[in-house]
């Protein structure tokens, strides 16, 4: 797809106008008025653009009736036309960005122009394929030694035109002993079945060979009936002539005999076994020297018969974007009733990496005379199979372990609350939660926040919590559980502290705040009212959110779905000219 | 459906021939390949066996070629018209056991002899050759001189090379804003708009830096050598004037996100085609450079990508003809 104006601006009410320029060689002769004109493309012409422009008589004070002046911007003398379609938004500001988007569509030589009726002039230009199908060659040539696909490709050209390689393409010496046909189009082409490559112009008048389509297009872009105009009609045309199902390529290089290989259609009603029956064609070159290089071939070949020749013709709003081999989803038919269950909204957010203490003590930093372990002491209260022991030995200091939470900017001026389950083992009796607030650098802003120091259980885990305006320019916030052995804090003893259920989280106020942490969940959470939990990172040892019920919805959409790879279409210079046609190649 | 597609068939370029003569330059027994010479080009083709003789001056050696009936080109050297003799003189240079040294048309072989008596070596001797026209056997003491030479070296198929002159337009321009450290902020609406490259500090926009990418445009050329660029410098008709723009190479073949980088040699001029460096031409070739930076520390523009011919670079090339 080529660059150009986002969906949404295109799906609008959007600015559409051609810019055309015309080019003598390196001479830019001006800008061509246009009032129609379309470009059509189908990759089945050995030539495939054609591009019909009407320009007015008289336009900027300038005569367009290009006469007998071989230097006339509508002359056929060489003269080639640099089109673009700009497409832009009065929805956006010029000062803040992009509200122009200017797609390039490519490089085309004029070959004839007419006057009609109204004194209007009409010009006929093609792609500059046919260049190479003009200028052939006056004499026999053949690879230098040590030629390779890539270089004979450019050599071949015409002077002047450059030629973009898939870097997908591997490049491969040519064969010593044959020499091109004299039509550089013709050789082109063998180069390209040969390698095996699609063999295209693109939008800065290079050509291009192009790595083989995937089987099963990857679209970039889908088109519904009703949202973007989409219409579509049922297959109009089909063809026999010129739809092999069976392609057998040969190789004509000396010492080579033998090497030849078929590549069929084997499913589908084209099928070579089924009634179709088998329609054959024959291709043989001296670039092939191998029975994989040939199988490649014959299967290139093959698809490109193929494609186009089942064909599903879409009409759509113009879009510069779309070009041939663009693979697009066309979704059309009757409307059907889909339902979908989209997930419900993120109603609380636990901002604790490690908030129970399942899988590892990993995030859970310590004081020097205290280690944390794994628990699995019995506790009513207890979440999951584990809690964390906080195991305190011969300490001469305050003692305590925290983890660390992230915050995002739009936290500031909010607050946040930090609660835990805290229960005793062995040791101290008391504990109580605090948190600190840290910037980007990790330096501390403000003093760190206290709960109250709270008397703990023996026989259970109980709730705790503390809560804390987040500052402006905090960027993360520690959460910490100090233990000690009296009520005004007093050093802790030697033993073990149980703790569980870590749960942090922001709210506008101090009380939503603390009414979020009032119960715990973390991502394997599922309450009965519908409301699931869910791991952001590695779950058991990530952040996690609870989500609101899944909402149920029912939407109308088309009940056909068609995939494939344009193969032809006929693009609207100007908002005068109608919509836009295309055909879908749809592989079977 | 291209008018390619609606015009007769052209006629074949075979001139309605299936077969044609071609004077023989080069023969390659060893790969099975004969150098003929056709309608001006001399071309290697596959050939069957044959005693070619290589042309000279006084005796131009013809062959008959088969020309593919659709595309014109030779396919295959079908045998010699001008058949050498089966058996001609050589010079004998050495005898070892039973092998014989012989030289014909300045090249060795090393081939069994009829046993006689050779006297001093060198000396004349008659051979006979195979069917590709290599000694095969010494036959025995000649009266006629070897007169058989080296043949000239024909030179490759495809050989030579041309000069050509070609456009590259830019695939995107713009500008990098400094004080914004964003593309495209500055004069969107007017001057050529959202494309033009500006450069400098003027009128309170902070430093700015253009920059005009060619993606691999130029790499694509293929060329052996790039002898002149000349890029269009164009002015937008400031209204604070537009002194000279300067440009440097940059790697970018495409917008990038950030400030865009250059550096190198740089070149100056308005309103006018402006010649870069041989060094930069280099780095442009072979694709180090992908685009034009404009970095002069005067407030000015350029008209970019899309607008006229604004950075688009006329471009000088040799490549293999």
């Amino acid at each position: 797809m080529r660059a150009g104006a986002p969906d949404e601006v295109l799906s609008g009410s959007a600015g559409w106008e051609p810019r055309v320029w015309s080019w003598l060689g390196p001479r830019l002769l001006g800008a061509v008025p246009v009032v129609r004109g379309s470009l059509a493309v189908d990759v089945t012409a050995a030539v495939p653009q054609r591009l019909t422009l009407t320009a007015p008589r008289y336009a900027d004070e300038i005569d367009w009736y290009p006469g007998d002046d071989p230097e006339h911007p509508l002359a056929r003398y060489g003269q080639e036309l640099q089109v673009s379609i700009v497409v832009s938004s009065p929805l956006v500001d010029p000062s803040e960005g992009t509200s122009e988007w200017e797609t390039r569509l490519g490089r085309f030589l004029i070959t004839s122009w007419e006057e009609a009726e109204d004194g209007s002039i009409r010009v006929e230009a093609v792609g500059r394929l046919r260049r190479l199908a003009d200028d052939q060659l006056t004499a026999p040539t053949q690879p230098a030694p040590g030629a390779t696909l890539a270089s004979e490709a450019r050599r071949l050209m015409p002077p002047g035109v450059a030629v973009a390689i898939d870097p997908a393409l591997v490049d491969r010496p040519c064969p010593s002993g044959m020499s091109w046909s004299a039509d550089r189009l013709s050789a082109l082409q063998e180069i390209a079945d040969a390698w095996p490559a699609r063999l295209r112009t693109d939008e800065w008048g290079q050509v291009v060979l192009a790595a083989p389509l995937p089987d099963i297009p990857t679209p970039v872009l889908t088109l519904t009936t009703g949202e973007r105009g989409t219409v579509v009609h049922a297959l109009r045309s089909d063809t026999r002539a010129g739809s092999y199902n069976e392609v057998v390529a040969t190789s004509s290089a000396p010492g080579a005999d033998g090497v030849s290989a078929v590549a069929q259609v084997t499913s589908g009603p084209m099928a070579v076994t089924g009634e179709y029956g088998a329609v054959t064609k024959r291709w043989a070159s001296p670039l092939i020297e191998t029975e994989p290089q040939a199988q490649a071939s014959a299967r290139t070949i093959l698809d490109r018969s193929v494609l186009p020749t089942r064909r599903l013709p879409v009409t759509c709003a113009p879009d510069p974007r779309i070009d041939i081999d663009d693979p697009l989803r066309v979704l059309h038919g009757d409307l059907e009733v889909v339902r979908t269950r989209a997930l419900g909204p993120v109603v609380r957010e636990n901002r604790v990496p490690n908030p129970s203490f399942e899988v590892s003590t990993a995030g859970v930093s310590t004081t020097t005379a205290t280690t944390v372990l794994l628990a699995t002491t019995a506790r009513p209260s207890r979440v999951g199979s584990r809690m964390l022991g906080v195991e305190v030995d011969s300490p001469s200091s305050a003692q305590y372990v925290w983890q660390v939470a992230a915050l995002a900017a739009s936290d500031a001026g909010r607050h946040l609350a930090f609660s835990a389950l805290v229960g005793r083992s062995t040791g101290s009796n008391y504990a109580r939660l605090s948190v600190q607030f840290l910037d980007a650098v990790g330096a501390a802003i403000g003093s760190t926040t206290h709960g109250p120091i709270v008397l703990l259980s023996n026989a259970d885990v109980v709730r705790h919590s503390v809560a804390a305006a987040v500052p402006d320019g905090a960027a993360t916030v520690r959460l910490f559980l100090y233990v000690y052995s009296s009520a005004t804090g007093a050093i802790a003893l030697t033993g073990r502290t149980l703790t569980d259920a870590w749960v942090a989280a922001v709210a506008d106020t101090e009380a939503a705040a603390l009414a979020a942490v009032e119960t715990y969940f973390d991502g394997d959470t599922r309450l009965p009212d519908g409301h699931r939990g869910r791991w952001t990172g590695t779950p058991g040892a990530s952040v996690s959110e609870l989500l609101a019920p899944p909402i149920e919805q029912e939407t109308y959409e088309p009940s056909e779905r068609t995939r494939g790879y344009v193969v032809a279409y006929d693009l609207p210079l100007t908002v005068h000219d109608g919509p836009m046609r295309l055909d879908l190649g749809v592989s079977t | 459906m291209s008018d390619l597609d609606l015009a007769p068939p052209p006629a074949p370029p075979t001139d309605g021939l299936l077969t044609i003569e071609a004077r023989v330059l080069a023969v390659d027994a060893a790969d099975e390949r004969v150098m003929v010479s056709v309608r001006g080009s001399s071309i290697w083709v596959p050939a069957v066996a044959g005693r070619y003789a290589t042309a000279s001056e006084l005796a131009p050696s013809r062959a008959v070629v088969l020309l593919d009936p659709a595309q014109g080109q030779p396919v295959r050297v079908l045998g010699p018209l001008t058949v050498r003799p089966p058996v001609v003189p050589a010079t004998l240079t050495a005898l070892v056991g039973l092998s014989a040294t012989v030289s014909l048309d300045g090249a060795p072989y090393v081939i069994p002899y009829m046993s006689a008596s050779y006297g001093t070596l060198p000396r004349a001797v008659w051979v006979a050759l195979d069917d590709w026209g290599r000694p095969a056997l010494v036959m025995g003491t000649s009266t006629a001189a070897d007169s058989s030479a080296p043949p000239p070296d024909p030179g490759g198929g495809g050989g030579g090379t041309v000069q050509v002159t070609t456009t590259i337009v830019p695939q995107w321009s713009g500008s990098w804003r400094s004080d914004r450290a964003a593309w495209d902020r500055w004069n969107t609406d007017r001057y050529g708009g959202r494309s033009t490259l500006y450069q400098g500090n003027g009128s309170g926009s902070g430093p700015m830096k253009g920059l005009a990418t060619y993606g691999d445009q130029l790499v694509n050329l293929g060329a052996i050598s790039i002898d002149r660029i000349q890029v269009a410098i164009r002015s937008v008709g400031l209204a604070s004037g537009s002194p000279a723009v300067t440009v440097q190479g940059s790697p970018h073949g495409s917008q990038p996100a950030g400030a865009p980088s250059s550096s190198g040699d740089t070149a100056s001029g308005m309103d006018g085609l402006v010649d870069l460096s041989t060094p930069l031409r280099e780095a442009m070739r072979v694709g180090l450079v992908k685009g034009l930076a404009t970095v002069g520390s005067a407030y000015s523009a350029a008209a970019g990508a899309g607008s006229g011919d604004g950075m688009a670079l006329t471009v000088t090339y040799t490549r293999p003809a």
